[in-house]
């Protein structure tokens, strides 16, 4: 079989594979919700015993959150990795996760310090706000610096000096902060796909969607890259500019979906791996699509992982990701020990 | 046969550890009759000829088959591993302690304390503005140096892990006595509240402490009975608010859990037999608690918007519609300390009053409520 069929065949089995696992995650919770009663919600009718509230607020909402989480992480992996020619590279490594979590945990353990609480000052909407904020004002530190900065290295190691100031910010704050507030950001820090209504998944899919779709144009000048810096300014790519792009597509995806979702680790190391080990290739073309599908998948599994244990409540998504994600990547390391970079 | 010097220092550590295991746990008290608890499980008061020696039991919340051991005495000046009562300088490592000593009339020898700008009794928070009590920090960032300097005769502390309960051991060096305190997993609130005799003994006027602590059952058990015979209907309870999308509910043994259902209310949750808290998805009370007529305890909330702007799907929530809101946070201070979790130890009789009259009562009113008020 040559490579492009069989590519071809596993697109076909991945997106087999997503539909099912979208299936079986829809059903999965601490609450009796059939496909029949999907049916019935989709077309309009009335009859279902499940409350539209908890198919369409709660379980739809869910699922969607993890397809978008899981392929936004991947495609800003993969972006990373490919950029910084790092295969430990990931969405997070520019501190945008950190500057979330500054956001974060300036308006929870903060207002905690002024005699108030996250609830008092906005509630889980300012959540959001503050770690937009945060991973907005990181993200814009990282781009004024990569517009100076013509080295990766530097920019990336700026993004980890950030991060260590940032994480030593938050721990005075926990310091000061009541045990509430602490608990309040230690939750928030654990992630979770449950935490979203229906209007703020439409907000994600709004930003999220078209910024993914925008990856392809940069395919090929990401393909050029990966052959050399030199080599791809010599064929015509404006390596600055492909950089920038990069970073702000990244910035901006991992960035919403810590807004909302909190910070989820591990995705966005271990798809672009998982994806380029069963795709045998190192064309954007292919790879753009593969992490989506291959992330969406990812995270879904984690999903029905974290909800399968409805009888002792809800495991958290991070920890998850997490356990799963590890080994996956262990293994894949072990098997494939070349480097793509 | 000749031991090395390193083999020697091996089996001279070999038996310090096994010295300083026998003092935490190993101690004999069975020739020795403990004093019958009425609900808690996590002490035990062995009376002396010149004291007591206190037993307490898995202080940590993973502990298991854990016991430390206190020898308290009214005459052991320089006595080692012996605790000379009554103690005149102590050090609180949580609010909850300092409630206790207040109750016992012994603020004045609390010389540091954790957290104490959440302290809500009136005059200790005075002395902490003024400095006259320390403020020592939490935890990792527990100020040993300071707590040191302060000479206290004993340090009462808590552990949720082990972790934890090492971040005392060099106080322990220091030749002062760390006294773990676990109120907070006992599943009773007279239980929580019995800890009261515990920290007494450390003052020698522990028959006082008893007689508050049976006058505080009696009311207790007769707002309970009373509320059973008067109330026939069980009102669907449930409590907490979800925090990014996953709702914390009290476990069917905890409590707050027993004290619903002393109060006469039916806990949607009771089904179980755990202690701590339940992580459950919104998803679920969603589901189930459609026909909840009392919602209790949301965190940190002050009124029905601001549940709302948690999370907007609470919209949809029939509760905040139909149920009857009321949280515990009525007496809170500048701070946000609340009063709830520092008297209302203490007071669990109030709390109950609380409850049966919000269980019971339809629409009762704020001035009737003394830890709680109405959404």
């Amino acid at each position: 079989m040559n490579q492009h069929l069989r590519q071809i065949v596993v697109f076909a089995v991945l997106l087999a594979a997503a539909i099912g696992l979208f299936l079986l995650d829809f059903t999965t919770g601490a609450t009796q919700i059939s496909l029949h009663d999907l049916f019935l919600y989709l077309t309009g009718n009335e009859n279902s015993e499940v409350p539209a509230i908890l198919i369409r607020e709660f379980r739809l909402t869910r699922v969607l959150t993890a397809i978008i989480a899981g392929a936004s992480l991947s495609v800003s992996g993969l972006l990373m990795q490919t950029i910084f020619r790092n295969p430990l590279a990931g969405p997070y490594v520019l501190g945008i996760s950190s500057g979330a979590g500054l956001g974060v945990a300036l308006l929870v353990l903060g207002a905690s310090f002024f005699g108030m609480n996250a609830f008092q000052t906005g509630g889980g909407l300012m959540v959001v706000l503050a770690a937009a904020a945060g991973a907005g004002l990181v993200m814009m530190i990282i781009i004024a610096a990569s517009l100076k900065m013509r080295d990766n290295i530097t920019v990336l190691i700026l993004g980890i000096l950030l991060a260590a100031v940032i994480s030593a910010v938050v721990n005075l704050l926990q310091y000061f902060a009541d045990s509430f507030s602490v608990k309040s950001f230690v939750i928030w820090g654990m992630g979770s796909l449950t935490a979203l209504s229906f209007n703020n998944l439409s907000i994600l899919i709004v930003i999220c969607i078209p910024l993914i779709m925008g990856t392809i144009y940069l395919c090929k000048p990401l393909n050029l890259f990966l052959l050399g810096e030199d080599y791809a300014r010599v064929s015509g790519v404006k390596v600055h500019s492909l950089r920038i792009a990069v970073f702000v597509i990244t910035c901006v995806l991992a960035g919403s979906i810590t807004a909302f979702c909190g910070p989820i680790g591990f995705i966005g190391i271990a798809v672009p791996h998982i994806t380029r080990w069963i795709f045998k290739t190192q064309n954007h073309f292919v790879l753009i699509a593969g992490v989506v599908i291959t992330g969406a998948i990812f995270m879904m599994v984690a999903d029905i992982i974290s909800h399968s244990f409805a009888s002792t409540g809800v495991l958290p998504i991070n920890s998850v990701t997490a356990i799963t994600g590890i080994p996956v990547i262990v293994y894949i390391v072990i098997k494939n020990q070349k480097n793509y970079f | 046969m000749r031991l090395s010097s390193h083999s020697i220092l091996f089996i001279a550590v070999l038996c310090t550890l096994a010295f300083v295991s026998c003092k935490q746990s190993n101690t004999d008290t069975h020739s020795i009759e403990a004093l019958t608890n009425y609900a808690a499980r996590g002490f035990e008061i062995y009376p002396t000829d010149n004291g007591y020696r206190l037993r307490v039991l898995n202080p940590s919340q993973y502990s298991k088959n854990n016991s430390f051991e206190y020898n308290l005495s009214r005459n052991s000046q320089h006595q080692a591993n012996t605790i000379s009562i009554p103690v005149k300088n102590v050090i609180c490592c949580s609010t909850t302690h300092v409630a206790f000593l207040s109750a016992l009339g012994q603020e004045s020898s609390i010389s540091g304390v954790s957290g104490g700008n959440h302290i809500y009794n009136y005059n200790l928070q005075l002395l902490y503005q003024q400095n006259v009590i320390k403020e020592l920090g939490y935890d990792n960032s527990l100020n040993q140096e300071l707590i040191i300097s302060l000479k206290p005769d004993i340090v009462f502390a808590y552990g949720i892990d082990n972790r934890s309960l090492g971040n005392f051991q060099k106080i322990e060096q220091a030749g002062i006595p760390v006294v773990w305190i676990g109120e907070y997993l006992e599943n009773q609130l007279l239980g929580r509240t019995e800890w009261l005799k515990f920290f007494a003994c450390f003052y020698d006027c522990l028959d006082m402490a008893s007689k508050t602590y049976d006058s505080i059952t009696n009311c207790y058990n007769n707002l309970s009975d009373n509320a059973s015979e008067l109330y026939n209907t069980q009102p669907l309870v449930i409590s907490g608010l979800p925090w990014q999308g996953v709702w914390y509910v009290p476990g069917g043994d905890s409590y707050m859990a027993h004290a619903i259902a002393d109060a006469g209310g039916k806990y949607l949750f009771d089904n179980n037999s755990q202690r701590e808290s339940i992580p459950l998805s919104m998803e679920e009370l969603f589901d189930k608690a459609g026909n909840a007529k009392v919602w209790i305890n949301l965190n940190n909330i002050h009124s029905k918007r601001e549940i709302l702007q948690s999370d907007s799907r609470f919209n949809k929530f029939e509760p905040l519609h139909s149920a009857g809101i009321y949280n515990n946070n009525k007496r809170i201070n500048e701070n946000g300390g609340n009063d709830f979790w520092e008297s209302g130890l203490i007071h669990p009789d109030k709390i109950l009053n609380d409850l049966i009259m919000i269980f019971h009562q339809n629409d009762c009113p704020d001035d009737s409520l003394f830890y709680y008020k109405k959404l």
